[in-house]
């Protein structure tokens, strides 16, 4: 990631997983994945658990 | 109060106060709250009915997408199915077409059977059963009154959820944790009833009433935790467990999964059987009437009911904890434990958590057992683009720097979609071993290439067509779990088998890209097995269509030093190395040569791409692929597209740049009807272009154009939020009759700033008759776009960003 002056870059939400080793691709969190997904597949989540759930349900 | 409300999104809908076991550890029978005995039994029609409309009411006055109603209780199956189904008829009627609805129930499972589920399939309604183990945990504290076990009945429920038909409304299960049971043994029993997510609970206790801890340790619950934590990555995380995912997703920067955990504000909202409104259900455990708020739904808006001070205490985030977590290392992730847990009858909730010892040790182990957590990742590292490269690209234009970010960005959409493809279908239980051991082979196949070679997992990844692969798996690994509408489910899992099975043919081909040793099974789809980027292999006389056969043949292939060689049943056959990477392999079947067919290439000065007409995955498009081509074909698409491109480099400049660094597939579609020009783009084949051979060079020159700034857009709205997804109003495009949402209107808008420009440029480059003609369309084209752009600007729905976006559109218009 290139490091400029913050006013002049437009910054994105999406994670920057690029350096990840492959062989750690797969512990990306659940919430890594969620994000991505939802910016490429918005009705992908309908699974997904909500933030902050109830303690007690599932 | 000042500050901005948070929307209510949860709500725990008590059905029924009862129940019919007598759990020894239940926060709303055992604790100091006993508000239950001045309960109805039942929820009525009219709190239903009510409670619905507020939360409808509620949904729209914030424009929320989505609401989860948790049915709960006491026991909600002792409310009976009739009553069930008027409250889920009630809710879904209430709440169609202004959000959707996430309903859920949770219950102890023994009245589960058949007549519900039937229900809950028919409503669409998730179950979640509380179980705490093996029997022997189980049976600690979770009996009826007359101190039977209730094991074999839950456990039986269970099955009857994990079962082909029911099979998609398993939630999960939640397990209170008794440190006194062996966590293995608990954690490995839970497994065995095939969960698709599970969480420990951590039993309700305070400073005033503190948790058994046998060993008189203050971590024991942190230790019981960990051994089921350690055990579950070195399986690799074969389960969703909401407390790990939890900490991990804080220790990267994401949100909380619980409100037990994390800064996450609580969105939390109880409405009792009488239609009282409550707090959190765990706060029963602090203090008698500490749940009350004095509001109900007959009298109060859910807007009133956020502006409660003991809502509005639990969304306060850090300033909402005492000093001591304040200051503490592991705070984003423990957020202070759940607040009923904080309770001391001096201080109230402003203390740590009675299980502060446990939380941190558990934390800091999650840390130091993720080394991508601890490298310095507090905050996600996210992609970013330059201001200047952002304002050219909204104009329509963008260089190779523009586009190189792009590019970049996608490798990181690419390789979480391939992530997440191996992980859900490792982990779905709709997807059988034998699918699930072929897919982890190949992932593994994947890795030690990459290894070896570093950078052909994103060289295999940059392929259009493998995103859509990746997507498409994705929403089949949905629609199969969920087991919808299918008559035959066993279809369903057969075209999964093969969608996932394509995992096999990306290593193999990368395998080969990295020249090491591989030994993976690829599906056999159209009668040929794929190698994506490179070709594929005619293995029968079988038709050439796509992957939707869902054929479960497989071919065996084994890429070896110098070699490739692919069975299928009987047959066998052996493809040259050198030969094949130099688009010249040679093939033999049991001695005699057939049906290698090999990815072209389009080349002219400073661009090469491939012209794709192998890839099982690019019938993707409103259009039909073309069947193979011909090698007179290719010479025609060759010769146009040397012309088409010297028309772009000499006419067109300002696109070339973009054009050369990232187009990297034209993908050639069959013939229009009645010679109609025909071109498309597909979202999810960032860097590919479809297109039928148009009748000249400029002509291909301006497909090229159009289309490029729909792939272009496409990785702009991957990065950046540029309008508000949840508006779902049509807006009319000047140049179609049909009206298009607002995603549609946008892109139409800034391809056409593209085709705007071309017929401007054409007027200044042609004399005559075509000069006059392009004159026309200049006209036709930025009149037309010019009115597009003023009914985004207008639309109300852009952000920030993206109204900025438009501006620029606008101002290149001038």
């Amino acid at each position: 990631m290139r490091s400029t002056d913050e006013a002049s870059i437009v910054i994105s939400t999406l994670r920057d997983v690029r350096e990840v080793p492959v062989t750690e691709l797969l512990t990306l969190t659940s919430v890594a994945f969620d994000e991505a997904l939802a910016r490429v597949l918005p009705d992908s989540l309908e699974d997904r658990v909500p933030v902050a759930a109830f303690n007690s349900a599932i | 109060m000042g500050r901005p409300l948070v929307p209510l999104t949860q709500f725990v809908l008590k059905v029924h106060s009862r129940c019919d076991l007598a759990c020894d550890h239940c926060y709303v029978y055992e604790s100091a709250d006993q508000s239950w005995r001045g309960r109805p039994m039942a929820i009525s029609d009219e709190v239903v009915a009510r409670t619905a409309q507020r939360i409808a009411e509620h949904a729209a006055s914030h424009r929320l997408p989505a609401v989860q109603v948790v049915l709960h209780g006491g026991e909600p199956l002792l409310a009976g199915p009739a009553r069930l189904r008027t409250v889920a008829t009630e809710l879904r009627a209430a709440l169609r077409g202004t959000c959707d609805l996430d309903l859920r129930i949770h219950t102890n499972g023994v009245l589960l059977d058949e007549e519900f589920c039937e229900l809950f399939a028919e409503y669409d309604v998730r179950v979640g059963i509380s179980i705490d183990g093996d029997r022997a945990a189980n049976d600690r504290h979770r009996r009826y009154a007359d101190g039977r076990s209730s094991y074999d009945k839950v456990v039986r429920a269970i099955g009857l959820l994990s079962t082909d038909r029911f099979r998609h409304l398993y939630a999960g299960l939640l397990c209170t944790i008794d440190v006194a049971n062996d966590p293995v043994t608990v954690y490995d029993s839970l497994r065995s009833l095939q969960p698709p997510r599970v969480d420990f609970l951590l039993p309700h206790a305070t400073w005033e009433t503190p948790p058994s801890r046998p060993l008189g340790m203050d971590d024991e619950y942190a230790d019981w935790l960990i051994a089921i934590f350690d055990r579950w990555l070195a399986q690799g995380r074969p389960v969703a467990i909401r407390t790990f995912e939890s900490i991990i997703s804080t220790l990267t920067g994401g949100e909380s999964l619980t409100e037990a955990l994390g800064l996450a504000p609580s969105a939390l909202a109880i409405v009792e059987t009488d239609g009282t409104y409550e707090q959190v259900d765990s706060l029963k455990s602090a203090f008698d009437g500490a749940p009350a708020t004095g509001l109900n739904v007959f009298d109060h808006s859910l807007d009133r009911l956020g502006q409660h001070p003991g809502i509005v205490a639990r969304q306060q985030g850090l300033d909402g904890l005492c000093q001591t977590c304040r200051d503490c290392p592991v705070v984003t992730s423990c957020g202070g434990g759940l607040y009923a847990h904080r309770y001391r009858t001096t201080t109230g909730f402003a203390n740590p958590s009675v299980y502060c010892a446990d939380l941190l040790k558990l934390i800091t182990h999650v840390s130091d057992c993720m080394p991508q957590a601890t490298a310095g990742q507090r905050t996600a590292v996210t992609h970013v683009m330059s201001d200047g490269d952002f304002r050219a690209l909204a104009a329509g234009f963008g260089d190779a720097m523009a586009m190189t970010q792009l590019i970049e960005a996608q490798r990181s959409v690419r390789r979480v979609l391939l992530g997440a493809v191996v992980q859900a279908g490792s982990t779905t239980s709709a997807v059988s071993d034998a699918v699930t051991t072929a897919l982890q082979t190949a992932w593994t196949v994947l890795t030690a290439a990459d290894q070896h070679r570093p950078g052909v997992l994103d060289a295999m990844l940059a392929h259009p067509y493998v995103r859509v692969w990746a997507v498409h798996s994705l929403e089949q690994l949905k629609r199969t779990q969920a087991n919808r509408g299918a008559k035959n489910p066993s279809r369903g899992a057969r075209g999964l088998a093969g969608d996932l099975g394509h995992l096999g043919a990306i290593a193999a081909a990368a395998a080969i890209r990295a020249a090491v040793k591989a030994d993976v099974t690829i599906p056999v789809v159209g009668a040929a097995v794929h190698f994506p980027t490179l070709g594929r292999l005619v293995v029968s006389r079988g038709s050439a269509a796509g992957p939707d056969d869902g054929e479960p043949e497989v071919a065996s292939v084994v890429v070896a030093d110098d070699a490739v060689t692919v069975r299928v049943g009987k047959r066998h056959w052996d493809i040259a190395l050198p030969g094949l990477l130099a688009d010249e392999p040679s093939v033999a079947e049991n001695g005699q040569s057939i049906g290698w067919q090999p990815v072209r290439a389009l080349r002219a000065p400073g661009i090469c791409l491939a012209l794709e007409d192998t890839d099982p995955y690019r019938d993707c498009y409103q259009w039909p692929a073309a069947p193979r081509l011909t090698d007179p074909d290719i010479a025609r698409w060759q010769q146009q597209f040397e012309s088409a491109w010297q028309e772009i480099e000499r006419h067109h400049p300002a696109y070339a740049p973009a054009l050369a660094a990232g187009l990297g597939v034209l993908m050639p579609l069959s013939p229009g009807p009645q010679g109609r020009e025909i071109s498309a783009t597909a979202r999810q084949a960032f860097g590919a272009v479809a297109a039928a051979l148009p009748a000249d060079p400029v002509t291909l020159a301006l497909l090229l154009i159009h289309e490029f700034q729909h792939v272009k857009l496409g990785a702009i709205l991957d990065l950046y939020d540029l309008y508000d997804p949840t508006d779902r109003r049509l807006f009319n495009a000047p140049w179609r009759e049909d009206p298009r949402p607002l995603e549609g209107l946008l892109q139409g808008t800034y391809a056409h700033l593209a085709v705007t420009d071309f017929w401007r440029v054409r007027q200044e480059v042609t004399a005559g008759a075509e000069a006059e003609a392009a004159g026309e369309r200049f006209a036709f084209w930025r009149d037309h776009t010019r009115d597009a752009i003023e009914t985004l600007a207008g639309s109300g729905s852009l952000t920030p960003l993206g109204e900025r976006f438009v501006d620029e559109m606008g101002r290149s218009l001038r």
